[in-house]
Order: structure tokens, then C-alpha cells, then sequence
């Protein structure tokens, strides 16, 4: 499966629907003499790790702007992951370019070691065509061995993709985790008048409306493949109804129509598998928690107390969902299997907590807490255990959702007033806001990109 | 040893084939040209600027129009988080029963509405409640129940623009739209 979807029968896709072309390839270096990566972060964000850039090499005439794209997508894709520190290339003792790759000439690692560096990042970047190809390489400089060493090949008008799939392949290098600087946060955003859903890079570029119908649009979430989104919207006879976007020329629309279209479906969620949704669905007045396949089939009812159920979120395993109910009069964070037993009561602290995402790594659902007048995010873990604030701030943070590497966290904040979406780390450090236009809410960090 | 490494490389090419395969999610068109409002295609994302699809054109009609507002049907207002009809919003709600039973709408929209404080989707929940709180008292005040619908928008049709509670009271509410 690809990134990008056509509609059954669809005459292939534009130039333009195909993003990149890509072919990463192959780790190699002395991946075969060293098994595991040297250096793994114990407690991220402790630690900046040092490191030399040499200017990416343009492996030919006329690739010198290519060359110098790529080298700074990878610099902002470093800076996203907030787990660097660059050395000043006045300090180099070696070359600053990055020499010919081919030519396999040994980097001198004292010379890099000598002025605080951990590590030596060299490219060598080609353009041909519509394409761009990369050769990529990551010294270890202090035991002197390639960690990495990767080509990529994009299309020329993705070149910032492939700055930050390098950044991200650092960061797993370093850590054993991909970075997320090439992922995406689909969120709400007024700015082209209505709330429409919306797409952007995780660190903010890249915007663009993914609905214009000029309905309301709400809760964006992805298929686990990150090739389609499910949104509420009202366009379909004003009144709440499930929707898909896909990549790719045209998508499905409406879905689920199966169901009886007179019950409002206030919110669909993809299971990490993809091959069900849980839906919140309204039943004699009151919202409750389904599950549903993807072309509507085998619906099945898990809650049925009558008061308030919503805001499912999965385990990453599938098997237990978080949600919120206010079956005791206020609402509350809940935790129950999948099939809808063995209920129980999360939170306790306070009288407003909704809005539960379960962690990638299933140690954690974040949440938001009503505090005083204002709403913070918390962090618990499924047994109830540790309950501790993420970031707390005298204006509100809502809807938190997790980055696929279970490091960073988006969520919306009316810190400066109107409403924007940020990203922290878990640690509470690095806080970054991502949007500048509109109110912006309902942020969703999507899967890895593929 | 570096070039050993070098020539090791494998380069694996997605051929492009594969993007324009495609795979079927949810089955095929649009019905919305059945509803009253919104396009009737919808675009993809992508990660190309401008790809979207969707209606687009600038049109002067309210996409979340339910009805129209007539001054005989007065709005009735709610306490945070609460569904429950006040005391001092029944007489109002008795007059707009009245007024429905005499009407010759063929069916009044109830909406439910939220101030913008907490969950967006609880809002919505919220909304739906209050909506049905009055549709509760319009019956019980004699009107058919055929004749009323419900819809919640949540907090995201407020009536007062404002962030705190000289706004959010007259956002807290359950309004009513006929259809003639």
C-alpha cells in the first residue's frame, strides 16, 4: 500500500498526486559489525547530542539549490526533535563541504571529536529531472563508524520530505526511534472562514484545507495507514455525519450511510488495526460508543448506560478503549475492553475530564482536566497509578493527541487568546506552537509516513 | 571499507504503479447532493498545496441553516453543563408551544447550543441534551412530536461572540427554526 489513493477507476493520478516517488533505501554502514545503535537516550530530552553538518554537497551542476533545500529541511527537521545541538561550522577543523561521497574517502575522526562533536552528518544531493536523489551518511565520530549511510530519492517538489526523513533517520540512529518532523497533524481551523479540516506538517508547514465545503467540520482522525481521515461533518443535510478524506484525487465522502442517517454521529476513531471504527452515535438522546466495520457492517453496541459515552480512543493493541462518560453526573475518564466490558472509572481528580489518548506505547492516555476555570493536560496511566499534569498554564489546553513516536504530544491552546495548536515533549520541555491563523482545535498527529 | 559499505547499498524503487492502484474505502460517490448544503464532491489531501476538491465557490446562503428563525419562537437559556429546563425559561417555552400548536409550520427544528468552555465533542452531547429538554416540554405542553426535530451544534455556533460569561449565558441555549 502507497501513500496515495485513487478512486476505483480513476485514470491514474497527476504528476502532482504522486508525492514522492521515493525509494529509501538501506541502512547499511557498519550496521553489519554493530548490531544496535550506540547511543540510546535513557531520558529524552536530557541530553543535546553535538552535531557537525557539512553542507550538503551538490553532486553536480544545477543541484546547488536542491542541495541547499534538503540541507535545511534536515536542520528544521532537526530542531523539531529539539534532541541537538549544531556545531558552529567556524569551529571545523575539516572540510565544510561535504567531500565526494563515492570516493569513500575516511573521515578524519579526530578532527571532529576534537571540537565537541558526537557525530558528522555529510550529504551529497542530485537532481535529475523531477527527481532528487540523496546519498546520506551519519559518523559516530567518537568510535569512528558509519551509524548510517542511506540514499532517498524524491520528487523535486517534496524536497523538504526528504530533509526531514534524513532528520528523522538521525534521530533513530541516536535513539532507536524515528524522529516525527515527516509526519502530519490534521486539525480544525477557521481560517478560511468556516471550520474545515485541514493538513499540515507536524512542525506547522505545509498547511493546506483538506475540506472547503463551508459546513462545520470537526474531529479529524486517521486510518492507521495514514492514507485516509475521518471527520464529523454537517454538510450532508446539516446534520452530523461521518466523512472520509483519502489521499489522492477524490474520496469517498459520506460513509457508514448504512446506518440509520436520522442518528447523529457525533465522532468516528479507526482502531489501529483499520479495520473498524469506533463511532459515538446518538440513541434515544444520548451519545454512546459503537463499533462499526468500514463499510458499516457489524455494528455493535458497547455502552448503554444512558448518560453521556464518547471519546473513544484505542489501546495500540486494539484490545481496551479509553472514553469519557458522565454516567456519575460530570464527566469522567473511563476504561473498558473493546468489546465494551469490564468498565472502569479512571479519573477522580476534579469534575471535567475528558478528551482521553491512549500513548503509542500504551503507558500513558492524556487527557484534559478542568483545573479552577481553565483546562490543562494531564497524563494517567491506564491502571490509574500515577496521575501527574503535563504542562499546566492559567489559560486552557485541550484535545491532546499523541506523535507516533509517543514523545510529543499536539494539542489546542488559548495561551495567546484565540485558539493554536502546539506540540511539547512529555518531558514539558520544547513547546512549540504550530499555527498563526484563525482558531485552530481538534489537532490529530497522524501515523508514520511510509 | 567505506566503499564496501557504499557499493552494499540497495536501493528499493516503489514503482509508481502501486500509487495509482488505489484501494477501496467506504465504496464509492457522494449523496450529498441530497442535502441542503455543502458540495457535492470532496477533494483529497494531499501533501501538494492545492489539491483539494470540494464545493469552494463563495455562496451567500448559511451552510448550517436548519430553518428559518420567526419571531413567534423565542431562544431559552441554560445553566453551565446543565440540560434542564429553568424555571424562568418555562413561561417561554410554554408561549412557543402555543405557538407551534396554532402554527402551520410543517416542523420545527430545535438546536441545541454550548458556550465554548471543555470538550467540543461533550459539547455536542450537551447540546443534543438541552435540544431534547425542550422538545420534552413542547410535547408535554401539547405539541405533536412529529412536527419537532432536534440537532446539536455544540459550541460552534455561538449566538455572542466572547470569551467569558457575558458571552457564554446567551450562548448556553436551545433555538428554533421552522420549515414552512
Amino acid at each position: 500500500m502507497m501513500a496515495v489513493l485513487g478512486r476505483p477507476g480513476a485514470r491514474g493520478l497527476r504528476a502532482s498526486y504522486v508525492p514522492w516517488l521515493l525509494a529509501i533505501a538501506l541502512v547499511a554502514s557498519a550496521a553489519n559489525a554493530q548490531r544496535r545503535p550506540p547511543i540510546i537516550i535513557e531520558n529524552p530530552g536530557a541530553r543535546a547530542y553535538r552535531v557537525a553538518i557539512q553542507e550538503f554537497r551538490p553532486s553536480r551542476p544545477g543541484s546547488e539549490s536542491a542541495a541547499a533545500a534538503v540541507e535545511q529541511a534536515m536542520e528544521r527537521g532537526l530542531a523539531f526533535a529539539a534532541l541537538f545541538d549544531e556545531v558552529d561550522r567556524r569551529a571545523f577543523l575539516g572540510p565544510t563541504r561535504t567531500p565526494p561521497l563515492d570516493r569513500g574517502d575516511p573521515v578524519v575522526c579526530p578532527n571532529w571529536s576534537q571540537i565537541g562533536a558526537d557525530a558528522l552528518i555529510q550529504a551529497e544531493i542530485e537532481e535529475a529531472g523531477e527527481g532528487v536523489r540523496a546519498e546520506f551518511k551519519l559518523t559516530d565520530v567518537s568510535r569512528c563508524v558509519a551509524i548510517l549511510h542511506k540514499r532517498y530519492r524524491i520528487t523535486k517538489a517534496e524536497l523538504n520530505r526528504m530533509g526531514h526523513a534524513m532528520a528523522d533517520d538521525v534521530v533513530a540512529a541516536f535513539t532507536g526511534q524515528p524522529g516525527v518532523s515527516d509526519t502530519e497533524v490534521a486539525f480544525i481551523s477557521t481560517r478560511t472562514g468556516a471550520k474545515e479540516v485541514h493538513v499540515m506538517n507536524a512542525d506547522g508547514s505545509g498547511v493546506r484545507a483538506a475540506t472547503k465545503n463551508r459546513s462545520l467540520n470537526l474531529f479529524p482522525g486517521w486510518s492507521p495507514d495514514g492514507d485516509a481521515i475521518v471527520y464529523t461533518s454537517y454538510r450532508y443535510r446539516v446534520r452530523p455525519q461521518l466523512f472520509l478524506l483519502t489521499r489522492g484525487e477524490r474520496s469517498p465522502g459520506r460513509i457508514l450511510r448504512n446506518l440509520d442517517s436520522s442518528r447523529p454521529l457525533y465522532r468516528g476513531v479507526f482502531s489501529p488495526t483499520g479495520d473498524r471504527l469506533a463511532v459515538v452515535m446518538s440513541v434515544d438522546g444520548a451519545a454512546e460508543i459503537f463499533t462499526v466495520g468500514r463499510q458499516g457492517q457489524a455494528l455493535k453496541r458497547l455502552t448503554r448506560s444512558g448518560a453521556i459515552e464518547m471519546s473513544p480512543s484505542w489501546s495500540p493493541d486494539s484490545r481496551r478503549m479509553a472514553l469519557v462518560s458522565d454516567r456519575t453526573g460530570s464527566p469522567q475518564v473511563y476504561v473498558m475492553n473493546a468489546d465494551g466490558s469490564g468498565l472502569r472509572r479512571l479519573t477522580f481528580n476534579g469534575s471535567y475530564n475528558t478528551n482521553p489518548s491512549w500513548s503509542p506505547d500504551g503507558r500513558w492516555i492524556a487527557y484534559e482536566s478542568r483545573v479552577g476555570g481553565q483546562f490543562d493536560i494531564w497524563l494517567i496511566d491506564p491502571e490509574g497509578r500515577t496521575n501527574t499534569p503535563l504542562v499546566t498554564h492559567s489559560r486552557s489546553d485541550e484535545h491532546p493527541s499523541w506523535a507516533p513516536d509517543g514523545r510529543k504530544i499536539a494539542f489546542a491552546s488559548t495561551r495567546r487568546g484565540r485558539s493554536d495548536i502546539y506540540v511539547i515533549d512529555i518531558n514539558g520541555k520544547n513547546l512549540r506552537r504550530v499555527t498563526n491563523e484563525g482558531e485552530n482545535t481538534n489537532p490529530a498527529w497522524g501515523p508514520y509516513r511510509r | 571499507m567505506e566503499r564496501a559499505q557504499v557499493s552494499r547499498f540497495l536501493i528499493v524503487a516503489l514503482l509508481s504503479s502501486t500509487l495509482a492502484s488505489g484501494c477501496a474505502l467506504f465504496g464509492g460517490g457522494d449523496d450529498e447532493s441530497a442535502g441542503t448544503a455543502g458540495s457535492s464532491t470532496s477533494g483529497g489531501f494531499d501533501s501538494g498545496g492545492g489539491t483539494m476538491g470540494g464545493g469552494g465557490g463563495l455562496d451567500s446562503t448559511d451552510q448550517l441553516a436548519t430553518g428559518a428563525a420567526v419571531a413567534e419562537l423565542e431562544a431559552v437559556y441554560f445553566d453551565f453543563d446543565r440540560s434542564l429546563v429553568r424555571d424562568d425559561q418555562k413561561p417561554k417555552l410554554h408561549s412557543n408551544a402555543q405557538a407551534i400548536s396554532a402554527g402551520s409550520w410543517s416542523t420545527v427544528v430545535i438546536e441545541g447550543h454550548c458556550d465554548e468552555r471543555g470538550s467540543e465533542e461533550y459539547n455536542l452531547a450537551l447540546g443534543e441534551r438541552r435540544a431534547n429538554a425542550a422538545k420534552q416540554y413542547l410535547i408535554d405542553s401539547g405539541v405533536s412530536a412529529s412536527r419537532l426535530d432536534t440537532v446539536s451544534f455544540g459550541e460552534s455556533k455561538p449566538s455572542v461572540q466572547g470569551h467569558d460569561e457575558s458571552a457564554w449565558r446567551w450562548n448556553r441555549r436551545a433555538e428554533f427554526r421552522v420549515l414552512r
